[in-house]
């Protein structure tokens, strides 16, 4: 879609890129402190999946800019081997390789919205939005043709 | 001095000598790793201050507002796992307390029932029970609505409702209701919950319980509703199932005390 990043995850380094392109897009869309910090935690808890378990997939990051609010949708997805329990897999400590353990259930708690997909050898996609209120100060501006006021702290 | 407070200052410096991602995501990654060393927040913001302070004093040429600004983005990553933890721990907490207080409203309402059938000979009386019962169920489950039938199949009939307080699409769902479906197939698994169809579109998670008398007998049905699909959980159904236990054994008693 129009406005979708993409990035292929494949290595370590990749995560690094995926982060910075859901921070820019972020602060694009009026996030604030500290939420790009916890949109790019999410995004990393998930890249990490990938890389550790699959080795290779990819992020999506798409901007939803609704009336009252905008927000990023973030799709992680690969083709492995699928996850064989899933309300396993979202709790805490789950097939953690040496890790926190809190990868898909740290990256839920992160987000607004969660949904994950995943079937044997139909590999995993996880769906997460994370949501900022519009003020009405804001679509007033945007009405006018100015960009909000974030915006302009970020060019500052 | 642990390896975090070793790290710390460089991690710090590296970023304010070169802002990016990368910076960010080893800051990240050392904020993860002080998670799984069990270092705690306190430390994190002692560790941070101490080396700010040092690049404050060193460091001639930034502005100290922007420096700060730079080192705080570095603070926020290494508080990033933190946070993830803590929002988790929250999560097991508030569930630990919802649980606790379903423990005690179920205990509270078996005393009250066991209480109460040995002094119901009025229907009225029963009617009243059933009422609360509906609500506690609904309030048990986070249903958003309940309903008690009573009597054998086709005459069975909702005696008691329980809607959210003011919510009229609810209040008048479960009025016009037609539970005669329904109920045939909560009594055709009779004890076990069971899920009838839903044919509304009000409602994505339909839990039907029997409310089966020691001798088998279906007495009625209890009914909840939910908008949202897949809203009762296994613990749901328990507490569902104990309830219509409790409330056929009241049914029951008040039943041979009237006799």
């Amino acid at each position: 879609m129009d406005g979708d990043v993409r990035v292929a995850i494949e290595a370590e380094a990749d995560l690094v890129t995926a982060r910075a392109e859901a921070r820019a897009m972020a602060q694009r869309l009026g996030f604030r402190r500290p939420d790009p910090t916890l949109i790019a935690t999410a995004i990393s808890e998930l890249a990490r999946n990938i890389v550790m378990h699959v080795g290779h997939g990819e992020i999506i990051m798409r901007p939803l800019v609704e009336e009252r609010r905008s927000g990023v949708l973030v799709i992680v997805r690969d083709d492995g081997p699928g996850i064989p329990d899933v309300d396993a897999a979202l709790q805490d400590g789950y097939a953690s390789r040496g890790g926190l353990g809190l990868g898909l259930p740290g990256a839920r708690r992160l987000m607004d919205e969660f949904e994950i997909e995943t079937g044997p050898h139909s590999g995993t996609t996880v769906l997460m939005r994370k949501w900022r209120v519009r003020d009405e100060l804001e679509r007033l501006r945007e009405r006018r043709g100015r960009p909000p006021a974030s915006a302009e702290r970020e060019q500052r | 001095m642990t390896a975090f407070h070793a790290d710390y200052p460089a991690c710090l410096a590296a970023h304010v000598r070169h802002p990016g991602e990368a910076t960010l995501e080893a800051a990240y990654a050392l904020g993860r790793d002080a998670v799984a060393q069990g270092i705690s927040v306190m430390e994190v913001a002692a560790a941070h201050h101490d080396a700010l302070s040092r690049l404050l004093a060193d460091d001639g040429g930034s502005p100290p507002h922007d420096l700060a600004q730079t080192a705080g983005d570095v603070f926020l990553e290494v508080l990033a796992a933190f946070d993830m933890q803590q929002r988790g721990f929250l999560e097991v907490r508030d569930s630990a307390r919802r649980e606790r207080r379903r423990s005690e409203l179920v205990q509270q309402l078996t005393h009250y029932l066991a209480d109460t059938s040995l002094t119901l000979p009025e229907s009225e009386a029963l009617t009243e029970v059933l009422h609360l019962v509906a609500e506690q169920a609904r309030e048990l489950t986070h249903a958003d609505a309940s309903v008690v039938t009573l009597g054998a199949l086709p005459q069975a009939h909702p005696i008691a409702a329980s809607a959210p307080e003011g919510d009229t699409g609810w209040e008048a769902f479960i009025r016009w209701l037609d539970l005669t479906d329904a109920d045939a197939a909560v009594r055709d698994g009779a004890g076990a919950p069971v899920r009838p169809p839903a044919r509304r579109p009000e409602v994505g998670a339909w839990l039907g319980v029997a409310l089966t008398a020691l001798t088998g007998r279906v007495l009625g049905c209890l009914h909840l509703m939910a908008a949202e699909p897949g809203a009762f959980t296994p613990i749901d159904e328990a507490v569902a199932l104990q309830l219509a236990q409790m409330s056929a054994g009241t049914i029951e008693r008040a039943e041979i005390h009237a006799r």
